[in-house]
């Protein structure tokens, strides 16, 4: 069983009325800015974590991306803020905001998804607060100054602080000076060097996988296998945001339980670490049991159980030879009586997705994903 | 008022005023003269009757005192040789003396002595019986005692305090004087030029003591010690010693100074900013105009940082008053919870257009206005309002740089997430991070 709002990534199916209490939580990256910034429910539901648990800990490379990320986005804005004129002069936000704007940069460390969806909602936000009203850069400042601030102040650094990471090579340019070998004080050379067979399994893994940096590691999985003690951590330091998930699974240490929005902490530990727990923090779904129609594209429906469902997606179990014959994202329209309402009847109990997702251990379960509205 | 009696040749007893009938400031009186003797001479004279004295050894310092305290002086007595006493032609200090008139016109009296017998009666080139007498510039000889010129000189602030438009205050409107230290012999013309292009007020002075003298009776100004025309006096380490005590001066009476060391090599660099020297410029040798425009820019930004530094007073002030307003809206708002958020919004939008907030009050100041706006007209819970005063009352206690910020906005959070933007709707969540990860294949 595992909290509401977070999957295990060995019980994928499954969630609980309560969260569970953790003796050791691992704040990833993601768990950090959610636990600030996210729906009120995955804020409640990582704040009950984080209380239920004995200790709670984050290292310095969760950190450093934090920093890097979302304190640099802040710090990236008040800078063109700053460079408005007439700091004190009133004018329409709108105005300075599409000043702003074009000024910001077009590639952005945390990628362009997380940029732009900051971007957004950081000019609604603002947007809603003055709407027409004539307002000051330095009031614009300010606000954006105070956001930042207060995530910067909130991030959860306890006495738990690991770190295997620190290393000049992060640096923008980079600033490591030792060589040709790590020096003494590098901790970044413990994943790097020491680890680094661990390292290189977990860049396969991932390879393997479907996440965001899978496909830059299966293109240079074999640079980074030819490389050695500093040219790796050299590497490792041009490339942070494919490996960056890979270091930080290397930091938490045995015992300890992993918070994250990330799917790349489950896939890394299902494959390579029993010692470690993930949970990855999603919206709950909710727990069905209704009989339900599955209509295939180009085959003939059949009859399902709806196991869970969400906004995003649902879970049906059925006859394992029609799942077997599901293809990935093939078209299927859902019908049950969960989908409708008693209000509006009319409006139909179906819904049309793709299917994602064929359980490997309980082969009559399925997913489908619903499309974005 | 005491009267005194000035020693003199002729043992003449002479009628003293060394103190202001207008005010318990005593007469103040600047002596140029060139001759370290005569000037030590002719100021013993004055302050042994009891008045101030400015005394320096150039014209450019004279000038600088007048121009910039010329509403404090009573009197200046200037040596008409004031340059080059072997120098027949040097009139100097009588130039000087006219340029005062013409300027400041009867705001002091100006006495001109000189060692030769010349000029000693009034100026030739203004008629007698013309003005007034105090409108003169009166010419003494230096064969006369000293005494004799004291006892002048307090005839003719007793005069002109006798009329009423002595007392007349000429508003002064000179930018703070830019005053390069360098050799009168070897000087740097091009550069002062090349700042004067540029609109600095640059004014040279060649002499050491003068400088610091002129230092004294300054508010605020910028030095530009030139190492190379000490060393050229075989005192390089004066001009460091300079450096020392104007930033002492600086520190002890707060004034605002910059004094930036000029040199053609890096030798003295680390001394001089061992003795707190603001900057210090390598000369380019080949351009006068670089070198202007590299202290330009420097002179420039340590404005923008003191005027930044000066900034803080009256913002400290303003922002506490903010805070404390406040605190009492949100106190009233917990008496009476129908009033809305209206009143403290605007006064935090008002504290939220203030400049160089810390990142404490910016943090607070955020924190409740995001949740004052979305509490808006509606009644807020008791919890959220005792958050809210806490926030106020921090800032109000010496801008929170005292209060643990921190423990605040995470107790708050955890109250309630208005308290910060949400960031991730749960839309979002759902899109943003990985759209994968719920429901895709292995």
């Amino acid at each position: 069983m595992t909290p509401n709002g977070t999957t295990n990534e060995g019980e994928p199916t499954g969630w609980a009325a309560d969260p569970r209490s953790e003796t050791a939580l691992f704040l990833e990256t993601s768990a950090q800015f959610h636990r600030l910034t996210g729906p009120d429910l995955i804020r409640d539901t990582i704040n009950v974590m984080i209380d239920g648990s004995d200790k709670v800990g984050t290292s310095w490379y969760v950190e450093r991306e934090f920093k890097y990320v979302y304190i640099g986005f802040f710090d990236t804005v008040a800078g063109e803020v700053r460079k408005l004129s007439h700091l004190s002069r009133p004018r329409k936000f709108w105005e300075m905001w599409l000043e702003v704007d074009y000024q910001l940069p077009k590639y952005y460390a945390g990628g362009p998804k997380v940029f732009l969806w900051l971007s957004k909602t950081l000019s609604e936000a603002l947007a809603e607060e003055f709407g027409n009203e004539l307002v000051t850069p330095l009031t614009l400042l300010n606000r954006v100054v105070g956001h930042k601030e207060f995530l910067l102040a909130n991030f959860i650094k306890r006495k738990d602080f690991f770190n295997k990471s620190s290393c000049g090579v992060w640096d923008k340019p980079h600033s490591c000076s030792c060589g040709p070998d790590p020096d003494a004080d590098c901790r970044l050379k413990e994943v790097g060097v020491e680890m680094r067979s661990d390292f290189l399994a977990a860049a396969e893994t991932l390879s393997r996988s479907n996440c965001s940096e899978s496909k830059w590691l299966k293109e240079n999985l074999p640079r980074l296998e030819a490389a050695h003690g500093k040219a790796l951590l050299d590497l490792m330091g041009e490339h942070r945001d494919y490996v960056s998930d890979i270091v930080i699974f290397w930091e938490v240490p045995d015992g300890w339980t992993i918070l994250t929005r990330d799917r790349a902490f489950g896939i890394l530990q299902e494959a390579l670490r029993d010692e470690v727990k993930v949970y990855t923090l999603r919206l709950p779904r909710e727990a069905s049991g209704e009989k339900c129609q599955v209509r295939p594209q180009a085959a003939p429906e059949a009859e399902g159980v709806l196991i869970n469902y969400n906004a995003k997606g649902a879970r049906i179990s059925a006859d394992p030879v029609f799942v077997k014959r599901l293809r990935k994202r093939e078209h299927v329209t859902i019908s049950t009586k969960e989908f409708g309402t008693d209000e509006a009847p009319e409006l139909g109990y179906s819904r049309d997705g793709r299917v994602v997702y064929r359980d490997k251990k309980d082969v009559s379960v399925f997913a489908v994903r619903f499309p974005s509205e | 008022m005491s009267t005194l009696t000035i020693p003199t040749t002729q043992n003449e007893s002479h009628v003293g005023h060394p103190n202001r009938s207008d005010s318990t400031r005593k007469y103040l009186v600047l002596i140029a003269d060139n001759s370290d003797s005569a000037l030590r001479t002719t100021r013993e004279y004055f302050k042994e009757v009891g008045c101030d004295t400015i005394a320096v050894r150039s014209r450019e310092a004279a000038k600088l005192i007048i121009d910039y305290n010329a509403n404090s002086l009573d009197a200046i007595v200037l040596d008409r040789r004031l340059t080059c006493d072997d120098d027949a032609k040097d009139s100097s200090g009588r130039e000087l003396a006219r340029e005062a008139r013409r300027e400041f016109g009867e705001l002091f009296a100006i006495v001109v002595y000189s060692r030769q017998d010349e000029d000693h009666q009034s100026d030739p080139d203004t008629p007698a019986g013309e003005n007034d007498p105090h409108d003169e510039i009166i010419y003494m000889s230096k064969e006369e005692h000293r005494g004799v010129l004291v006892d002048k000189v307090f005839q003719l602030i007793q005069l002109r305090a006798s009329t009423s438009h002595r007392r007349l205050r000429l508003p002064i409107h000179l930018p703070p004087p830019v005053i390069i230290l360098e050799d009168a012999e070897a000087s740097s013309d091009s550069l002062q030029a090349e700042l004067i292009a540029r609109h600095v007020h640059a004014r040279p002075l060649s002499n050491l003591d003068d400088l610091l003298t002129v230092a004294h009776h300054l508010p605020s100004a910028t030095f530009i010690i030139d190492l190379d025309a000490c060393e050229r006096k075989g005192r390089a380490e004066r001009g460091v010693e300079a450096i020392r005590a104007l930033k002492s001066l600086e520190d002890a009476t707060g004034r605002s100074f910059y004094v930036a060391a000029l040199a053609s090599g890096e030798e003295f660099m680390s001394m001089t900013l061992e003795a707190s020297a603001d900057d210090f410029l390598v000369k380019d040798k080949d351009s006068a105009e670089t070198d202007a425009l590299e202290l330009d820019a420097r002179m420039r930004l340590h404005k923008i940082e003191s005027d930044q530094i000066a900034l803080a007073k009256p913002v400290t002030k303003l922002a506490l008053i903010y805070y404390k307003k406040l605190v009492e809206q949100l106190r009233e708002i917990k008496e009476s919870p129908e009033r809305g958020m209206a009143s403290p919004l605007r006064t935090i939008g008002r504290a939220l257009n203030l400049p160089s907030l810390t990142p404490q009050e910016q943090l607070v100041l955020t924190s409740l206005h995001t949740q004052m706006l979305t509490i808006g007209a509606r009644a807020a819970d008791a919890r959220t309002l005792d958050l809210c005063i806490e926030g106020a009352m921090m800032l109000a206690d010496n801008r929170a740089s005292r209060a643990d910020v921190r423990g605040w906005s995470e107790r708050a959070l955890r109250h309630s997430p208005a308290f910060a933007l949400t960031w991730v709707s749960e839309r979002a969540f759902e899109e943003l991070l990985d759209d994968d990860t719920e429901w895709d294949d292995e």
